[in-house]
């Protein structure tokens, strides 16, 4: 099929040349700074009907940074469409992007600022006046600051708009609001193993560390392993289906088989969270059969480091007696086969990697053997008794990574929500470098989401006031499973940090968080509590002042974050909010004004805007202001086709791939052990739950795998009624024979069950899963469940290093109810 | 002569509902009018495979009105309502329609609704294009190939963007149009090909 075929449908020329001529008209006004309580000026197009189309941004954390036509009649959303993206490739929307108008006008948006009159969590509210609201809120933080200082006040936003002024983007305003007021701040501590590990390895990651999408037709061999495009990145499954068409061999690696594995050549099962073993059982066969890609390892990772027996630390040139030159650190020391001697990395002529156990007198092993030391536990027998990946799959995986290249590892966030996950990416990413598939076309490990790093200027988030005066900077960041604690003690790690109060925006905590009860706990423990939010979400319910937020296309804004298109976009104001609804944005203007801290945000949403683009990154790229508000997209990846990592460079110390490292820096610190054996060199053991061997699932028989929906971004879009036509409540899916011993059939009530709380729903049959595995939708609220919470099931504990809610570390017990 | 048909490419699909939702809303449809459903082929819930794990299968296939050739509902229709456009696309005209389900009996698709009874929306807004069908109780409705917005060189709302790059429309007749191009070269079904409906949505298998 010819790309032509393939091209985008979109809005015939002929309109497009009428709408050109409606942009010319306008010119003018282009580049004048207009108010954030003014429609922008005018839309490209314009119907006969009077419909006019903007542009617009879907953002909500789904991947997709979908850029969207908002069709506009008399003022109100008829419909959204799929925009043109400069590289039509690219062109993007799904069931979620199609129905905004089910959120914009839903019955459960929230009209205007309210009060609480009723027991948190029972949804009794008052109306109040937008001014009665910042009052309020402007006196009790001020009279909270007073008394126990600034941190006594949290924010906590999440992940619900990947835009700089309302949403929660790289260097959003919601940051800015955070140093202004010196506010504690509650993470979501989420998605970090993948981030943990890739980057160690690559000193960046895990986002944009894949090649861009239209390079996935040059592999030989595509393997999506722990992620399922079809469902959670819509966005880019075509481009591999079109490489698929164009030969490439697709295999899909997953726990279930799903609507991602039904378009695989080759589905390999693997149970919950051994991946990282199923790297080493491929990786032994590799080294086994010599098929590693010795001169990549050479040149681009840090294979030939050379650790020292004594301490664990990597051998300098000082320790050989080099003397350090002043300011600088001593070079890394290697063997060099060719002048057989040890040499700073940076003269070495060819560094050896392997074999290496003393040079001049000091024990050594370079970091290739060790990683090989460790890998050899996993020959692939091994290896597949802990995956259940048959021992022949194993090899024929190896084969392929030696043979059928350049392979692309696509992985996503499947291996991450285990409380061992970081140990599965960092093997993932050995294989990867092991085999010289990183870097090339075709050739890549990783994810393709993007963050925007390299646009964006953190400073202005981080402003001065009139004078000059620099803000004083947000509190302490509080670990989310910690919160409690520090509201029952007054305490966080030794030091005193009484939390009186919590802003919420962007987030729906009490339905998207782990362990649901200790989530509810904790906010009925906070004095007061503000949500700002488009819909009453099951976490508004439990706020003493809720107030409405303006939707996505009611406000002028940038997305930048999290997408897997190369792209930021720009956002039109379509229309006047709905109801009372002010923007984020216009909120933390009217609290800072309230609170004495007016003069720092003296800033339109398009200054802010440019503030953020006005950094060298944009420069290098061309991206200005002027510019993008006009073309309303900017590319933000270097090159025609990026290729992450291109030419085998990584952005560590050495510029090289960490198969080793010197020192363990914990993402979190609050004074826990730290087994510091795990966490040098790849490294992999069995999640705490999920495990077949695990304790839990003695008690607890089923691996709980909570799923993304195809209708819901985390929660958002419960408020839509179009979208649950096709998810309309919350199923518990389970396998045909595990269903006939519990006696369970299609449509049966179920309970699932373990020590932290239940849920029950409904029950449906599918053959996609293995015995043992259960899988259900994560994105519904309390009400929605016939009773209990899917919440409550997964833990709040972290790794030992990494800060990171496991929602799928999960053991439950089933019964027909 | 422009003959509109359709093509889906099974191979492609990955059931995401795009299709139906953007059908859905450009069409204003009530909370319980459908004119394009996503089939699972598989369990029997949406998105649930069949077989032996792990040896499954699932897949999807869209489907709406086949604008079929040999029409079953046009053959019933007795007041003359469900008639076949020359450009191909079966139609019905709400002024006409009395409503009486013979076409829902006739056709095997299970793409007609009754509107039985004053439609519920979702909303309390009229969303959707201004033309969109009226939605008149007490006839029956059904995909229209959204022939308003083909009228004035858009495209049918559930071609706009299909996520899987699956789905494509045009004129069959002509051999340079994105449905005809698409299925050029390709092995393709009819849905139900044995009730000798020759429709013109193609399945691309
Ligand atoms: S929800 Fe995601 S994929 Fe869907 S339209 Fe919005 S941004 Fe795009
Ligand atoms: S939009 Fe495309 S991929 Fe999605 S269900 Fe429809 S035909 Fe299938």
């Amino acid at each position: 099929m010819n790309e032509e075929v393939k091209g985008i449908m979109g809005f015939s020329r002929r309109n497009f040349i009428k709408g050109a001529a409606i942009v010319a008209s306008t010119g003018a006004l282009i580049g004048c700074s207009s108010g954030s309580d003014e429609l922008d000026d005018a839309s490209e197009v314009e119907f006969d009907d009077g419909t006019q189309i903007f542009a617009g941004v879907c953002r909500g954390n789904c991947a997709g940074g979908c850029f969207l036509n908002v069709h506009v009649r008399d003022g109100q959303v008829v419909r959204t469409s799929a925009r043109d993206l400069p590289d039509t490739r690219y062109n993007r929307i799904c069931v979620k992007g199609t129905t905004h108008v089910g959120r914009i006008y839903s019955a459960d948006r929230i009209m205007y600022p309210m009060k609480r009159t009723g027991e948190r969590g029972t949804g009794q509210f008052e109306r109040i006046s937008w001014e009665e609201a910042i009052d309020t809120i402007a006196e009790k933080w001020k009279a909270y600051t007073e008394e126990f200082g600034p941190g006594s006040m949290a924010v906590f936003s999440g992940s619900g708009n990947y835009a700089v002024c309302s949403g929660v983007a790289f260097g959003s305003a919601v940051s800015r609001f955070n140093n202004i007021m010196g506010t504690s701040v509650i993470p979501l501590n989420v998605d970090a193993a993948a981030g943990r590990a890739m980057g160690i390895i690559t000193g960046f990651g895990p986002y944009g560390n894949n090649n861009e999408p239209v390079d996935f037709k040059n592999s030989k061999t595509f393997i999506c392993w722990g992620a399922n495009p079809t469902i959670s990145q819509p966005q880019i499954m075509h481009f591999i289906l079109d490489a698929k068409e164009s030969g490439t061999k697709y295999i899909v690696i997953d726990e279930i088989f799903n609507a991602n594995a039904a378009k695989a050549d080759w589905f390999i099962p693997v149970k919950a969270s051994t991946d990282g073993a199923l790297a080493f059982g491929i990786l032994n066969e590799i080294f086994a059969q010599g098929w590693q890609d010795i001169e990549f390892i050479r040149a681009h990772t840090n294979a030939p480091l050379l650790i020292k027996e004594s301490d664990g630390m990597f051998l300098r040139m000082s320790d050989l007696g080099v003397a350090v030159v002043e300011g600088e650190e001593s070079p890394y020391a290697v063997w060099d086969e060719d002048t057989k001697q040890a040499v700073a990395l940076t003269d070495a002529k060819k560094p050896a990697i392997e074999g290496v156990s003393d040079v001049n007198g000091i024990a050594v092993q370079t970091s290739y053997d060790l990683m090989k030391e460790k890998i050899a536990a996993y020959p692939a027998e091994i290896a597949s008794e802990i995956t259940g990946v048959p021992a022949a799959d194993i090899k024929e995986l190896a084969r392929i990574y030696h043979e059928e290249g350049p392979v692309n590892t696509y992985t996503m966030l499947g291996l991450n929500h285990y409380i061992n996950g970081h140990y599965n990416y960092w093997s993932l990413f050995a294989l990867g470098l092991c085999t010289g598939n990183v870097g090339k076309p075709g050739a890549a490990t990783g994810f393709s989401e993007l963050m925007p790093s390299n646009i964006t200027n953190f400073m202005a988030s981080f402003p001065a006031d009139s004078a000059g005066t620099l803000c004083q900077g947000a509190g302490t960041t509080i670990l989310i499973n910690k919160v409690g604690d520090v509201l029952d003690t007054g305490q966080y790690i030794g030091k005193d940090l009484v939390l009186k109060g919590c802003y919420v925006t962007n987030t729906n905590p009490l339905a998207t968080m782990a362990d649901h009860e200790y989530t509810v706990s904790w906010f009925n423990k906070m004095e007061f509590i503000v949500v700002a939010d488009m819909c009453l979400t099951e976490t508004a319910l439990y706020a003493d002042i809720v107030l409405p937020a303006a939707h996505w296309f009611e406000q002028t804004d940038m997305f930048t974050s999290f997408g897997t298109s190369p792209y930021i976009l720009w956002q039109d104001k379509a229309i006047e909010p709905v109801g009372e609804a002010k923007t984020d944005f216009e909120i933390y203007q009217a609290i800072c004004e309230k609170m004495g801290y007016g003069d720092y945000w003296k800033i339109e949403p398009e200054d802010y805007i440019a503030a953020i683009l006005d950094s060298d990154g944009a420069k290098a790229l061309g991206i200005t202001f002027d510019q993008f508000k006009v073309d309303k997209v900017a590319r933000i990846l270097p090159g025609e086709v990026h290729l992450s990592y291109e030419g085998g460079t990584f952005v560590t110390k050495t510029g090289r791939a960490q198969l080793y490292q010197e020192v363990v820096v914990p993402d979190y610190n609050i004074g826990q052990t730290i087994d510091e054996s795990k966490e040098k060199a790849p490294y992999w053991e069995p999640s705490t739950y999920a495990s077949e061997s695990s304790e839990a699932r003695k008690t607890y028989p089923f691996h709980l795998l909570s799923e993304h929906m195809r209708t819901r971004t985390h929660t958002q879009w419960w408020d839509c009624k179009y979208t649950d036509e096709y998810e309309p409540e919350p199923v518990l899916r389970v396998n045909p024979e595990d269903a006939a011993q519990l006696t369970i059939a299609e449509g049966d009530t179920v309970k699932m069950f373990n020590d932290r709380g239940y849920v029950v729903m409904k029950a449906v049959i599918n053959a996609g899963l293995p015995r043992g595995t259960v899988s259900s939708g994560r994105s519904f609220q309390a009400d929605e469940f016939i009773e209990g919470h899917f919440a409550s099931l997964p833990p709040k504990e972290f790794n030992q290093v990494c800060a990171n809610q496991s929602f799928n570390d999960v053991a439950v017990g089933i019964e027909k109810v | 002569m422009t003959r509109y048909g359709m093509a889906i490419d099974l191979t492609r699909c990955f059931g995401c509902q795009t299709c139906a939702s953007a059908c859905k809303v450009a069409n204003n449809l009530p909370a319980k009018l459908v004119f394009n459903t996503v089939y699972t082929v598989g369990g029997a819930s949406t998105d649930t495979a069949t077989g032996t794990f792990p040896n499954c299968t699932m897949s999807y296939r869209p489907v709406q009105c086949q604008h079929c050739d040999n029409a079953k509902c046009v053959e019933v229709c007795p007041t003359g309502a469900t008639t076949k456009d020359d450009d191909g696309i079966v139609s019905v005209d709400s002024e006409l329609c009395i409503g009486c389900g013979s076409c829902i009996k006739a056709c095997p698709y299970n793409v007609r609704t009754l509107i039985d009874a004053e439609p519920e929306y979702y909303l309390d807004v009229v969303v959707g294009e201004s033309d969109a069908p009226s939605h008149k109780t007490g006839t029956v409705e059904k995909c229209t190939f959204c022939k308003n917005l083909i009228g004035r060189d858009e495209v049918p709302a559930c071609m706009q963007l299909c996520p899987a790059r699956a789905r494509f429309w045009g004129d069959l007749d002509d051999p340079e149009s994105m449905v005809s191009k698409a299925i050029e070269g390709r092995d393709h079904e009819f849905f139900m090909e044995e009730e000798g409906t020759e429709p013109k949505v193609y399945y691309l298998v």
